[in-house]
């Protein structure tokens, strides 16, 4: 804080009196509320970080030493020091509160004898002193003896606790949110109560919570836009690697029990979403849960428990996101959107409506996908298990898995629906009447044919569809009939070409691969099957940018007012995707054979 | 400056002062603070080893190894 006494008073160089111009502008009422504000500041950030401080050492000291809680908690003497740093917190809280508020009389003092308009800032500056402490300051439960061991809550609470002391001291996040972002910020990072969570997920999937207690997060980062470019761009401590894969659309992502956020991700506006950091902090707490710690630090490729099972990573996703939405409700956090555009939740969202919550968040804690596959089998009759599980599993044999996100979860949107339409259940129907009661925002599509799936959803004014389309050709005698995966992009056209390219180079190699094997003298039928899965797991896929053909009406849909006008134009978008489908189907289905001939002349070279 | 202008840029001074002051009594106070959460952790610290050494707690029985299961 820039501090300012009389003795302090700037004066002429020439004649060692006070500069009266310098003067006027530091003593202005404008500069001096800046000042009360930036002391405010200061006595918050410090406040915090005494008791971070404290809090910490105290663990350190006493979990360090591996001293058994049940002599701990027996030692007077040490009882009697804990009570005593405990009333050294309580000090600082006074401390604390009486300089905000003789800041706050101060600010009134101004008020007075400033200018009219100054009173505004005043008032604002004075009122958030409370709204800003109450929200920065972490629990003020104080320490007893017992939680000298590093009992769940005492660990979640020194991870919360350094996380926001991590953020005051982050002076680009301080910059780029604004002191009152970062307040909100740690006003729900202070405020999450981990082992409530707990008590909800046990409650909902049947499980011990100390088994949840057991596998608390670990670290929790908040970064601003400029670091996790740097990670991305330069020199990176092996450590923080995986935070680089903050890209995109990405909020938040974690790594053996580890969470980095991306608080611009979490603005609405010109103010933090904290709704939406509460549902992403439940949502990323969902995977500590459920993602045992793997080998290596420095990338993402450690697997769920589900996915271990043989659930794909976009089904994975989309359950992560239905429990998070169920559990913050639960918490009494309603959040007003939802993660995952790309069919990911919708998938999730639709095996709810089959096989219910409980079934969901029993496998999903449990890490036991059986009892999804066996609950929906019972569901789609005669197709039993079969099925099922191909509904859950993974599209991509594990040299796609870089391609693992964009066809996969509407692909198995649409499995549902076509399992779903021969068992006699309308679940699309079912779908629209449900997502409406309950808010969500992601609209469903069906084509009379049933050929077409299109889930079109909304995010920040711009209408995001993702549709999947099934022809009756195939590439091969012995695959699976094309489907084609179109998409209008969350933005990079440019990337996504590439990756287009990239899929269609992948089929390619992958379709005649099958052709050889097929061609073996000694293969048998089971073989041939068995390896034509491994290498398309059930469909040959196309990803197709449609971004240019729905180009315009994009744009009519992001300027369109009211929801009748949005609502017919989406609907016209869903037409277009429609006739694009059946072009595809008819005219570069023979393009794409052709090239698959050519393979090796003009698909490598990407043309 | 008018006399008035003069007057108020006083009272503005006088809350310069304040402002000053307070932060001063805060960042004292803190410190003081400080010192004396200085000195009691570093009695847990001797007390917590006094009990992991044994020497002043005749009357705690220690878990005996084969109670670590």
């Amino acid at each position: 804080m820039k501090e300012m006494g009389r003795q302090d008073i700037p004066r002429s160089v020439e004649s060692g009196r006070p500069d009266e111009k310098e003067l006027a502008s530091e003593l202005s009422p404008e500069s001096l509320v800046e000042q009360g504000a930036e002391l405010e500041g200061r006595i918050d950030a410090e406040t915090l970080k005494f008791d971070a401080e404290t809090i910490g050492r105290l663990l350190e000291i006493v979990d360090g030493s591996g001293i058994p809680p049940e002599v701990a908690e027996k030692d007077q003497e040490l009882k009697g020091l804990v009570d005593e740093l405990k009333g050294v917190r309580q000090e600082t809280g006074r401390i604390s509160r009486r300089a905000q508020g003789r800041l706050k009389g101060l600010m009134t003092r101004l008020a007075e004898v400033g200018r009219g308009k100054v009173l505004a800032a005043v008032l604002l500056a004075a009122a958030s002193f409370t709204e800003a402490c109450a929200a920065v300051r972490p629990p003020v439960e104080r320490p007893r003896i017992e939680e000298v061991v590093q009992t769940p809550e005492v660990r979640s609470r020194r991870v919360r606790s350094q996380a926001i002391e991590a953020m005051f001291r982050n002076e680009a996040l301080m910059e780029q949110l604004g002191r009152m972002n970062v307040d909100r910020l740690a006003g729900v990072i202070g405020d999450f109560d981990e082992q409530k969570m707990n008590l909800a997920i046990a409650e909902m999937a049947g499980v011990d919570p100390a088994v949840l207690d057991a596998r608390g997060w670990k670290e929790i980062i908040v970064l601003s836009d400029a670091e996790i470019e740097a990670m991305q761009g330069g020199e990176v401590p092996p450590d923080r690697k995986w935070i680089g894969h903050l890209t995109g659309t990405t909020v938040a992502v974690h790594l053996k029990g580890r969470i980095a956020i991306r608080a611009s991700r979490l603005m609405k506006g010109d103010q933090i979403d904290t709704g939406k950091l509460f549902s992403t902090m439940v949502h990323e707490k969902n995977h500590v849960l459920t993602t045992p710690d793997g080998e290596d630090d420095s990338t993402l490729e450690h697997f769920a428990e589900l996915e271990r099972g043989g659930v794909s990573r976009s089904l994975n996703e989309g359950l992560t996101e239905l429990l998070a939405v169920r559990i913050s409700e639960k918490l009494g956090h309603r959040p007003e959107s939802q993660g995952y555009a790309g069919g990911e939740f919708a998938s999730a969202y639709l095996l709810e409506r089959l096989v219910g919550t409980k079934v969901l968040a029993e496998a999903y804690f449990k890490g036991q996908p059986e009892k999804i596959r066996q609950a929906l089998a019972a569901k789609i009759g005669k197709a039993g298990e079969g099925e099922a599980d191909r509904i859950l599993r993974s599209r991509y044999a594990t040299e796609f898995q870089v391609l693992y996100s964009a066809p996969e979860g509407v692909s198995t949107v649409f499995d549902i629906i076509q399992a779903c339409r021969r068992a006699g259940i309308d679940i699309a129907a079912e779908y629209r009447k449900a997502a409406q009661a309950d808010g969500i925002g992601e609209r469903l599509h069906l084509s009379d044919d049933g050929r077409l799936v299109v889930l079109a959803k909304e995010v920040k004014g711009r209408i995001i569809p993702v549709a999947v389309y099934e022809g009756e050709e195939r590439l091969s005698p012995n695959t699976p009939p094309l489907r084609l995966h179109l998409t209008a992009g969350l933005g990079n056209v440019a990337a996504e070409i590439a990756a287009d390219r990239n899929q269609i180079k992948l089929t390619a190699e992958s379709v005649m691969e099958i052709e050889e094997a097929a061609a073996m003298p000694d293969i048998t039928a089971d073989e041939l099957t068995e390896f034509t899965d491994s290498m398309s797991a059930w469909g040959i896929y196309l990803t197709v940018n449609v971004g240019a053909e729905i180009g315009e009406l994009r744009t009519a849909y992001e300027k369109a007012k009211g929801r009748t006008e949005k609502g017919r134009i989406e609907r016209k978008i869903v037409d277009r995707l429609h006739e694009v489908g059946d072009r595809i189907v008819r005219d570069l289905m023979a393009a794409t054979l052709q090239r698959l001939k050519n393979r090796g002349k003009d698909v490598d070279k990407g043309k | 400056m008018t006399g008035s202008q003069t007057g108020q840029t006083d009272d503005q001074s006088g809350i310069a002062d304040d402002l000053k002051v307070i932060g001063d009594d805060f960042t004292a106070e803190m410190t003081e603070l400080k010192k004396r959460r200085g000195r009691i952790l570093a009695a847990i610290a001797q007390r917590v080893d006094e009990i992991m050494d044994g020497r002043k707690s005749k009357d705690i029985r220690y878990p005996e190894p084969e109670d670590k299961i």
